[in-house]
């Protein structure tokens, strides 16, 4: 089974993510990262095992937008699906990030219910 | 065209916004939504809320038809508070300090990217915002309040009691 990487400054949201993802009755482990730097040592850390990467936007030392574009130039991880979870909910920060990354694989606004990130999560943890 | 953005779009967009984040993230609908009223006094309630509080401050501005527009908005969360809006993610009276303030700090971050998006909601363009500062028992800083600030508040309460308070100061000088 993939491994799932959760990658938010906030040690809470991470928790949260990760209670939802039980309660939704998946399984997998999960790493979590606290910024774009340290998650791009764990995932090269987890390069193989790793099918899903649910990233942040606004954190320090890497935004999330930085961290997905700086993964998304290795080819090993180009089909890996992303998704960004984050509280910039307008139609302008929504065009920013899918311009800037064409493959983002979802795009979730904080705040969400349990139902709303199951709904985007599903589909892709019950193709792998 | 675009009207002005005013104080109280501001405050009703916290309002929606606080309202969004208590149901989601807390778990917590608020049967009646407060009124955005004006208060007095912004600095007097920082000081105020030194002891027993968490304070997330958040300055933000706007260009508009060359005018600057400066404001602040202010949440206050006593800490007697925080394990009731905070259970639903396993926070308690006993948790760590450093969890409490992160969540604290989350619920902030998530309250006003979500006024960010009213705010656009309602037609106006973007706020700038800028990061916010967080306290928990003591606010080392002051609000510039000048002679043409307004400040209005919101207070939130669930099964009669208080839960949170929302302060929105700006300026409204022509």
């Amino acid at each position: 089974m993939k491994k799932i990487l959760i990658v938010d400054d906030s040690g809470v949201q991470r928790k949260m993510i990760t209670q939802i993802i039980r309660k939704a009755g998946f399984e997998n482990e999960i790493i979590e990262a606290c910024d774009g730097k340290d998650a791009i040592q764990k995932l090269a850390a987890n390069l193989a095992d790793i099918g899903l990467v649910l990233s942040d936007w606004n954190m320090p030392n890497m935004t999330g937008l930085e961290f997905i574009e700086k993964i998304k130039t290795v080819p090993q991880i180009e089909t890996l699906p992303v998704m960004m979870v984050t509280t910039e909910g307008t139609e302008e920060r929504m065009k920013i990030a899918h311009e800037h990354l064409p493959s983002l694989a979802g795009y979730i606004i904080k705040p969400f219910t349990p139902e709303q990130l199951r709904a985007k999560i599903e589909p892709v943890l019950s193709k792998q | 065209m675009e009207e002005d953005l005013t104080i109280v779009d501001i405050a009703t967009s916290a309002m929606r916004s606080v309202d969004k984040a208590l149901r989601t993230m807390a778990k917590i609908t608020v049967q009646e939504l407060p009124r955005v009223t004006k208060v007095e006094l912004l600095n007097a309630r920082l000081l105020m809320a030194a002891k027993g509080m968490f304070v997330s401050i958040l300055p933000f501005n706007r260009l508009f038809r060359k005018k600057r527009l400066k404001g602040v908005c202010v949440l206050y969360i006593p800490k007697a508070n925080l394990s009731r809006i905070f259970q639903a993610i396993g926070i308690t009276d006993t948790s760590p300090e450093a969890e409490l303030q992160d969540a604290c700090g989350e619920f902030c971050n998530i309250v006003l990217g979500g006024l960010k998006t009213e705010v656009v909601k309602m037609g106006h363009s973007e706020l700038d915002l800028s990061t916010p500062r967080s306290y928990i028992d003591s606010v080392d800083e002051a609000i510039d309040i000048s002679d043409y600030c307004q400040n209005y508040g919101l207070s939130f309460t669930h099964e009669g009691k208080w839960l949170l308070t929302v302060d929105v100061t700006m300026e409204t000088s022509d």
